[in-house]
Parts: C-alpha cells; sequence; structure tokens
C-alpha cells in the first residue's frame, strides 16, 4: 500500500467514522421556542393565539416535537377556556408531530432549506398524517427552523368552536420556530 | 392674514405626502391596533353594521365587557362569563333578534363664546337599534329622541318629525332590509351610514363633517354592499338621497365606498371615495353642486396598547378650489377600559371662486388639536372627555356620559 493509498484509507475510514458518528447523534431543542395558531372566523374574526414550552426530541431516528396545550393563550381567558374545553386538554394536554429525521433535510453549515415533510400528529387523542412545510437554517450544531401546517381540526374529532353564534373555520394555521442542536 | 388666490397643487400634495410617509414608517408595526390587538380585523362580529357602530351583536357585548371596559379586582376563577343579554344583562332577546341602544349627555365649556360659556344638553343622543334576522334576510332600524337648537346642522337631517326649532324630535339614523349572500357579502337597502373613510366616534371631527360622512346625521338611503374577509373590507353604496329631506333639490345623490387592505392583526390600510351632485346644496344653498371627497386611511399599531388611526381626503366642489382635510389620532390604552388619546386635524375646504381672499379653513388651513380621556369605566357605561384646540375657536372643553345597552 503506497503512502497516498494509505492516506485514503485513513480518510475513508476516518470519515466513516464521522458519518458513523453524526448519525448517532441525536436532536434536541436548544434556546427559546415559539408556537403559535391562527383560526379565522366569520366577517373577518381572527384568532391569533400562542403557546409556550414546545419541546422537540429525537430517539430512533423519529424527530419529536410536543407542544403542551394546557396553557394556551388567545388574549381573552374567556376564549381561552373555550378552547381548552374544546380540546379536552385534561383529557389530552400536549399535541405532538414526530418526524422521521430521514424525511427532514438538514442543510449544509451556514447554508438554507425550505421543504416539506409528512409526518404523524397527534391532537385530541388522534393520530393522522400531517403535511407541513419547514425551513431549516444551520449554523454550527445548531438547526434554526421554522414549520407551518394547517390542521382540519375536525379530522382530530374537534368540535369547531361557536360562541354566541360565532364559529371558527376547522382550518387552523400554526407556526412553530425554535431551535435544534445536534448534540 | 390673507392671501390671494393660488395654486392648489402644493396644498393638497404635502398633506398627501406626509400621509405615504406614515404609511411607509408604519409598515414594520409589531403590535395590534386598538380592537385589533385582539384579532378583530373589522367590525361586523360585534356589530350588525358590517362596516362597524351602533347596533351590538351579544359577542359584541360581551367583548366590550371582556376587553374594552376596565376591572377592578383579580377575577375569581369561578366568575361566570358575562352576559350577552341587554340591559346590563337583565334580558337574552332571542337568537334572530338584536336590540341595543346609547345614551349621551354633553357638557360644553366654551370660554370664548360670550353668552354660552358653559351648556348642558341632557340628552344629545337617546336612540334603540334593533334587528330581525329571518334566515339571509335581516330588517333594521334605529329609533331616537333629538333635541337640538333652532338652526343646529345636527340632528336635523336625521328628523323623522318636522320640528325646526328647540323642540323635541323623531329621528330614525338608520333603517334597511338586507340580504346576506355570505358570512362575507352583504346587500342591504335603506337610510344607512356612508361607508367612508375611518369609522370614528367623533362626529364633529373634520374629516367627518368635510366629508359629510358622520353617524350623527348625515345618513343617506341608497343601496350598499359589504364585503368583510380575512385581508380584504369592503363597502359600496349608491346613494339616491337623503328622503327624510325635502324637497328633492335638496337631495345629494351618487356614490360613497371604501376598500381596507388588512395587512395583518395590526395594519390596515384603505381607500375611500365619495361622490355627490346635489341641485342645491342643503348647507350652503350653493346650486348645482358636485363635491367629491377622495382619499386614504390607516389603522396601524406600533406597540402594544398604543394605536394609531389617519386619515387624509381631497375635497373638491364644484365653484371652489380644491381642498383637504385630515386627522391622525394616537390611542394610548393606559390601563385596559382607560384611552388616552391625542388627535391632530387639518382643514382647507378650499376657496370659493366668489370669494376675493382666503379666510381660515377656505385657501388657508384650520388646525385643530385635541386632548381626550377615554373611560370605559364600567359594564356598557363610559365617560368621555375632550380638550379641543383649533385655529378657529381656541379652548372647548366637552364631557360625555354614555351608556349603551
Amino acid at each position: 500500500m503506497s503512502l497516498n493509498s494509505k492516506t485514503r484509507f485513513v480518510a475513508i475510514v476516518l470519515g466513516g467514522l464521522g458519518i458513523a458518528l453524526s448519525a448517532q447523534a441525536a436532536l434536541s431543542s436548544a434556546g427559546p421556542s415559539t408556537f403559535e395558531f391562527r383560526a379565522i372566523g366569520p366577517a373577518g374574526l381572527t384568532i391569533n393565539g400562542e403557546g409556550s414550552g414546545l419541546v422537540a426530541t429525537e430517539a430512533g431516528g423519529i424527530v419529536t416535537l410536543v407542544a403542551p396545550l394546557t396553557e394556551l393563550k388567545t388574549g381573552i381567558s374567556l376564549r381561552d377556556d373555550h378552547l381548552k374545553k374544546a380540546l379536552e386538554v385534561t383529557a389530552h394536554p400536549k399535541a405532538t408531530l414526530a418526524v422521521e429525521r430521514s424525511k427532514l433535510t438538514f442543510p449544509a453549515d451556514n447554508k438554507e432549506f425550505d421543504g416539506s415533510a409528512v409526518g404523524q400528529l397527534t391532537l385530541h387523542g388522534v393520530t393522522k398524517p400531517t403535511k407541513f412545510t419547514y425551513k431549516v437554517k444551520r449554523t454550527g450544531s445548531d438547526y434554526h427552523l421554522q414549520a407551518r401546517l394547517e390542521i382540519d381540526i375536525t379530522q382530530f374529532n374537534i368540535e369547531v368552536p361557536c360562541y354566541l353564534g360565532v364559529c371558527v373555520d376547522k382550518n387552523v394555521k400554526v407556526k412553530t420556530g425554535f431551535k435544534l442542536r445536534d448534540n | 392674514m390673507k392671501k390671494e388666490r393660488k395654486s392648489r397643487g402644493l396644498s393638497l400634495v404635502l398633506p398627501l405626502a406626509a400621509f405615504l410617509f406614515v404609511l411607509g414608517f408604519s409598515q414594520n408595526a409589531h403590535a395590534y391596533a386598538w380592537m385589533l390587538q385582539h384579532g378583530y380585523t373589522a367590525c361586523s362580529t360585534c356589530h350588525a353594521d358590517p362596516s362597524g357602530g351602533e347596533l351590538l351583536t351579544p359577542y359584541g357585548r360581551v367583548t366590550s365587557d371582556l376587553i374594552l371596559r376596565m376591572h377592578y379586582g383579580a377575577p375569581a376563577k369561578d366568575d361566570p362569563p358575562p352576559s350577552p343579554g341587554v340591559f346590563w344583562g337583565a334580558w337574552e332577546p332571542p337568537e334572530p333578534l338584536l336590540v341595543s341602544g346609547s345614551y349621551r349627555n354633553l357638557y360644553v365649556i366654551r370660554p370664548n363664546q360670550p353668552g354660552h360659556e358653559v351648556a348642558f344638553v341632557p340628552v344629545m343622543q337617546a336612540d334603540l337599534y334593533g334587528q330581525l334576522r329571518l334566515g339571509k334576510f335581516r330588517l333594521g332600524g334605529s329609533l331616537g329622541l333629538s333635541k337640538v337648537t333652532a338652526g343646529s346642522a345636527n340632528a336635523r337631517a336625521a328628523q323623522v318629525t318636522a320640528g325646526q326649532g328647540n323642540e323635541l324630535n323623531l329621528i330614525a339614523r338608520n333603517y334597511y332590509a338586507g340580504y346576506e349572500f355570505s358570512s362575507e357579502f352583504l346587500l342591504r337597502a335603506g337610510r344607512l351610514n356612508l361607508p367612508f373613510g375611518v369609522r370614528i366616534p367623533e362626529h364633529t371631527a373634520w374629516v367627518r363633517e368635510a366629508t359629510r360622512t358622520d353617524r350623527e346625521s348625515d345618513q343617506q338611503h341608497g343601496l350598499a354592499l359589504a364585503y368583510v374577509g380575512e385581508h380584504m373590507r369592503a363597502e359600496f353604496m349608491g346613494i339616491g338621497g337623503n328622503f327624510q329631506l325635502g324637497p328633492d333639490q335638496f337631495r345629494e345623490r351618487g356614490y360613497s365606498a371604501y376598500v381596507e387592505g388588512i395587512a395583518n392583526s395590526h395594519l390596515a390600510a384603505g381607500i375611500s371615495s365619495k361622490v355627490t351632485f346635489a341641485e342645491v346644496d342643503r348647507l350652503t344653498y350653493e346650486a348645482n353642486t358636485l363635491r367629491q371627497a377622495h382619499g386614504l386611511t390607516l389603522r396601524a399599531a406600533p406597540f402594544d396598547n398604543l394605536s394609531l388611526l389617519a386619515e387624509v381626503d381631497a375635497l373638491f366642489r364644484t365653484n371652489a378650489d380644491a381642498g383637504y382635510v385630515g386627522f391622525a389620532q394616537v390611542n394610548y390604552e393606559a390601563i385596559q377600559g382607560l384611552h388616552v388619546l391625542v388627535t391632530g386635524e387639518i382643514l382647507d375646504q378650499g376657496l370659493a371662486q366668489s370669494a376675493l381672499v382666503t379666510s381660515t379653513g377656505y385657501g388657508e388651513p384650520n388646525l385643530g388639536g385635541w386632548l381626550s380621556l377615554d373611560w370605559f369605566f364600567f359594564k356598557q357605561l363610559e365617560f368621555r372627555t375632550d380638550l379641543i384646540t383649533r385655529t378657529t375657536d381656541k379652548f372647548t372643553l366637552i364631557g360625555q356620559l354614555h351608556f349603551y345597552l
């Protein structure tokens, strides 16, 4: 084996080791997250809400986002109560989105990627495949993500909330922002 | 200082340029505008009128209780939700029926008007509103009482009874039959608020007076189609004239309309246009008068609890130079239910061709400023006071007690 061949061999081994190590590294939340939703009602009514405490983890090649639903806020406490009642948060306090990591594209350092994927969304105790779009930017080992999805709440056996004759549309838009780190 | 007639081009361009500057500057706003701050980008969730004002829906009544008025003390966890009923929750009408009402009195202090330094008007407004919904059809209207001084321009145009002195008169500001094509489109025929500009409660603001689009008594009979969507709201009204006025030559005919784009929950901007013709102008008695107003509006909230409303309109009328009118109002909600408002306004109605020299407001700008305190101190109760100074009237202090059903 020539010197060049040895060098190439070592590089291949080290490269392979790096890939293996990278494959074993797991993603998890790093830093603050945002979690917003928008429901549209009749005659221009727009309800903007937000949650907190969004957490992402990775295990077995599945990246899972968990959003607590018990502290959702819409700016009006009575509306918050109605929302929690509609979501039955006592019985179903969390929504989760599980995605195979292999279905996601993570760009090279300082690069961005826009794409879409399908994950398994569990809401109100019902799990459905749900398409979402995402935008990711990598800085070192951090991935800055924004994900958006639109949910037909009736598909998750959630009754369309109505109050005093004002009902929201069954399609609700969700937007999240969070940072993942390859550990 | 009087000036000779000159081109009005620059006078028009300057306020428009200032407005566009404000519009451009506000594009990065990040908070909610006044009621927009709660996601209410349009008006018809809370009001029967798709463009806002007067008759409340039950949802509107509850919303006003939750987010409009001042609350005292910490809410108890088991507090019942506010009642959507009228008379402070005493009566809940059946679902197809909306009932509401409004009462205002007025205190005025004008030290510069000898003999009229202090005035108290016990009933400035006393209206009842109602609407019945039968499937897609709506029937609605208002009925009220007015008592104004002889010669007053207020209330006369809405009178049902014919008294022209200071006696009590029956008035009807609005009444209509409507058909709801969908939750977005509503067609109404009747006596309606004119769709134009920012729908503010200050009916004496120059933007409302000079364009003749206030909700005090400037309503007209006609046919109006309203659209309210997530990103846009609009209303177009063909004006057939005010049939509570006569004879026919005093009736203004034409159109009035606005379109407002809603960029997001905290920024909306629109355009308004109104063109009317009357054989004889009911206020100036000028013959064959074509009046036009075309303008821009802005609603924005650059910070939490602080909103900005603005409007600028170009004014045109037969036998006069072009003019303009505008206002900008900053509304700061210091505590929920307590608003501090600062308003600036400008008016130049244009020099009439028969006039030789300019005067304030006619060829020369009339400037005004308002400092107001608006306190929604209890459920369906409001106290408001305004300190107004204008070039032509240096000091006016008014106070109003208002309750609405």
